[in-house]
């Protein structure tokens, strides 16, 4: 399963996130920051995988143990702070798992698109699909450069759509995913037309 | 955070015009979570979506018929959406109108219709009872997107439980041998792999087709997949091996980076079963030491510890170091772990000098800035050595000496970061004291050890080294009354103690209460000794000798179960629970020090009692004392 993905620029800005699982917003920002620094540091001459868990896995489990043992020792009593630290309890738990899973990126110019997949994902495959997706996206926007994925991030959005759902690969062949997203445009058109005719149909009657 | 705005997310989301829903749907995706209230407004939109009513009404046919293609879409976005917005509730209302989208015209639908059951299994369980038929079936389905959807949802499931779909088997083999699309291939192949813990036969049954693929695709995705699975196999047969390793050996002789990472990473898996068959390759591996890439380096090096035997140990190790010297952070600290791990394997089954190993600890001391866990292991390591091999303590006092007398060393150990260089500290100490009689330099190496700047160290190191330093005036004041022909001997023994006493002082007015207990303690045997030294300097050695007697008896370690065995065998007679004494009244604590009183006033009568006595008495004093 795919448990995000992120396309984020050379000095650290966030172009475009998803992810499919709950995540928390503040932990979000961490995930992405994070993953910047490890990606930013890596040449173009090495490999395109990283394995997080060996970097910043231990990091946070021991942060992990130490507050779990303070929601422990005190379950009787739910004050309000003690709700604030069991949420954040939580949200951290949910940053540990999201941790043992891989990296994998690929450098365009200007940009980085990251997919941190889990063990069921195969890499090459994942690598393939990257691909598949910068295509898809330079058939959609011709030439596409960063600035089209700024000012049309929600066709980003449903380009990918397209492709991943759910965190789970949708469609791998290019052809029938650009099919699908013009026949989208098409009847886009279509329905904005059918609802403007239906709308002054409205005022006739009035 | 724009939860102020999820109710307008559902309005908007019931709009008549596809453009506007779509970003309704979008919004939704990236910001409603399982708590969003809201979200049990949208299931009546979402079941209105599903049943394909098409808004509105156009006024020629075409345009219908194209609402009609489009309304594929329509449910298509809305089926995108719930995926992403999933809770239980919703599951749960929706799971009819999913399973009716299955058995859909269009392909599309039952593509995205089966991909969203993965999504409703994760928030809502039971929904895989009512379903699992209705799955099977769409392995079947002549759409092979639709295939590739059903195999991509098996194989999650089959992750967490691998049991419950051996069913499927004859489904996936059919698919196995008759698909071409590769991305299905590799998740057949995945899922393969994840049910061979459940169904050892299957490891057999798999092997002819795989070998298959593996001899005949072009693809280096789906030949690392099946090299993956079929290293999970309970027994692989040696042609099957020869022919993976074969396989992996190009992948690593790639100049693709990637491809020299996965095939590592597949060497990693065949080592783990046929180690010797992997060493062939160890020129191969110790070339990807070398590489500029620190992923590839840390498999490589996986690798290379594990293939280690007595006869590379020492080269292997020298390559080792010499990158420890050349790199830096986590990288470094990982090399410095496993070159410790690989030597102490087995109980030192591979080293065969152990002075040389002791060499190799004391090099990496000098190495700045080592995490707290390495360097606890560095200092482990030496005293184990150093207690369980009689032979070398020589030479480990000799380098520990040095180690101590370094000024950088205890200079270094006032940075935070080398904290973790107290715990050498610890242990150099420890071993110069228990082993003093090897010390070469007394003098020396007692006044580092009680150096002024010692005092800004932790109090425990402190209290170990001014221990430490006891053991080695003692093991040096028997030293030089030993060699009798040797003219100086008053003038060293003077300096011994004047320079002892002397360091000690500051000590014994330090804020920490253990070291302040210590020094004092000292502090007053070294005068004693001191003046018995001016009154009678003959009797000086047999006084030292006795001091010495205080840490006389050998320690070595014990193995963990021999306390089980003394308190399996209790004694006859021996009830453990007894009290010893009637139970004690409250004011224990002033008997206690009454005892001690007596103790001190004895000995003090006793000046010029007899060496022993006075020695034996000062052991019992100092026994209490701590």
């Amino acid at each position: 399963m795919i448990k995000g993905i992120l396309i984020v620029n050379n000095h650290g800005k966030i172009r475009m996130s998803r992810f499919y699982t709950r995540i928390d917003q503040r932990k979000q920002q961490q995930i992405i920051r994070d993953v910047f620094s490890i990606v930013s540091k890596r040449s173009d001459a090495v490999c395109n995988f990283v394995e997080l868990s060996r970097t910043f896995v231990s990091k946070y489990r021991e942060n992990l143990e130490v507050k779990q043992s303070l929601i422990d020792t005190d379950d009787a009593k739910t004050t309000d702070k003690n709700e604030t630290m069991i949420r954040k309890i939580k949200a951290d738990r949910e940053l540990a798992e999201f941790f043992d899973s891989k990296l994998i990126y690929r450098h365009y110019a200007t940009l980085f698109f990251i997919f941190l997949v889990d063990q069921s994902e195969s890499e090459l495959g994942i690598l393939d699909l990257i691909q598949v997706f910068v295509e898809a996206l330079d058939q959609r926007f011709e030439n596409v450069c960063e600035l089209d994925i700024v000012f049309h991030f929600d066709e980003v959005n449903h380009i990918l759509d397209e492709i991943v759902m759910g965190g789970m690969v949708l469609e791998t062949n290019l052809n029938q995913v650009m099919n699908c997203v013009y026949g989208m445009k098409k009847y886009e058109k279509l329905s904005k037309s059918v609802a403007k005719k239906s709308v002054t149909k409205l005022k006739s009657h009035v | 955070d724009i939860s102020f705005a999820h109710f307008n997310v559902v309005e908007v989301m019931s709009q008549p015009c596809f453009s506007h829903r779509r970003i309704a749907y979008l919004a939704a995706s990236l910001s409603f979570t399982v708590d969003t209230d809201v979200i049990l407004l949208t299931v009546h939109l979402f079941k209105k979506r599903f049943s394909n009513v098409s808004s509105g009404s156009a006024q020629d046919a075409a345009t219908n018929v194209a609402l009609q293609e489009g309304s594929m879409y329509e449910s298509g976005c809305a089926i995108n959406c719930l995926a992403n917005i999933c809770t239980p509730y919703l599951a749960q209302s929706l799971l009819e109108d999913i399973c009716n989208m299955m058995s859909s015209s269009k392909p599309y639908l039952r593509k995205k219709s089966v991909l969203v059951l993965y999504a409703i299994y994760r928030k809502y369980t039971p929904a895989l009872r009512f379903t699992f038929d209705r799955l099977k079936d769409k392995l079947r389905d002549e759409d092979s997107g639709v295939q590739n959807a059903a195999v991509n949802v098996v194989c999650e499931l089959a992750r967490k439980n691998p049991s419950n779909y051996i069913s499927l088997l004859p489904a996936l083999f059919e698919l196995l041998n008759n698909s071409n699309n590769n991305w299905m291939l590799i998740k057949l192949v995945k899922l393969l792999g994840s049910l061979i813990p459940a169904e050892p036969r299957l490891g057999k049954k798999l092997q002819e087709p795989l070998t298959h693929i593996i001899t005949n695709t072009p693809a280096k995705s789906l030949l690392y997949e099946c090299i993956n699975t079929v290293t999970t196999c309970e027994h692989m047969s040696r042609g099957m091996v020869r022919l993976c390793l074969d396989k992996l050996r190009t992948f690593v002789e790639d100049p693709d980076q990637n491809l020299k990472y996965l095939g590592l990473l597949g060497l990693n898996k065949i080592m783990d079963k046929n180690v010797k068959a992997v060493a062939q390759h160890k020129d191969l591996i110790l070339q990807c030491l070398d590489d500029s890439d620190v992923t590839i380096r840390m498999r490589a090096l996986d690798l290379i510890t594990s293939m280690v035997n007595e006869k590379n140990l020492e080269a292997i190790i020298q390559k080792l170091t010499d990158h420890l010297y050349g790199t830096d952070g986590s990288y470094r600290d990982h090399v410095l772990e496993q070159i410790i791990q690989v030597c102490k394997k087995h109980d030192y089954e591979f080293v065969r000098d152990f002075a040389w190993y002791v060499q190799l600890l004391t090099n990496m001391t000098q190495l700045s800035s080592m995490c707290k866990s390495n360097a606890v292991l560095v200092s482990s390591q030496l005293m184990d050595v150093t207690i369980r091999v009689p032979e070398v303590r020589r030479f480990s006092v000799q380098q520990m000496e040095g180690i101590i007398v370094n000024n950088d060393l205890i200079s270094d150990a006032h940075n935070m970061q080398s904290n973790a260089i107290c715990r050498i500290l610890e242990a150099s100490s420890y071993i110069v004291g228990e082993y003093s009689q090897f010390v070469a330099q007394h003098l020396i190496l007692v006044s580092a050890m009680l150096q002024a700047r010692m005092s800004s160290l932790p109090s425990d190191i402190q209290c170990i080294f001014i221990h430490n330093a006891l053991k080695v005036v003692c093991a040096g004041l028997i030293h030089f009354t030993d060699d009798d022909d040797d003219g100086n001997t008053k003038s060293e023994v003077d300096d011994l103690l004047t320079r002892t006493i002397s360091l000690l002082q500051p000590l014994s007015t330090s804020s920490f209460i253990e070291v302040q207990e210590r020094a004092n303690a000292y502090l007053f045997f070294m005068q004693w000794l001191d003046s018995e030294y001016r009154s009678h300097p003959q009797q000086l050695r047999s006084l030292a000798l006795s001091l010495q007697a205080l840490s006389a008896s050998e320690l070595m370690p014990l193995h963990p179960n021999s306390q089980q065995v003394i308190a399996d065998k209790l004694p006859n007679g021996l009830d453990l629970d007894a009290w010893i004494f009637e139970a004690p009244p409250d004011d224990s604590d002033d008997s206690m020090l009454d005892i001690s009183d007596q103790d001190a006033d004895e000995w003090f009568s006793d000046k010029d009692g007899g060496d022993g006595d006075g020695g034996g008495g000062g052991c019992g004093f100092v026994c209490s004392l701590w």
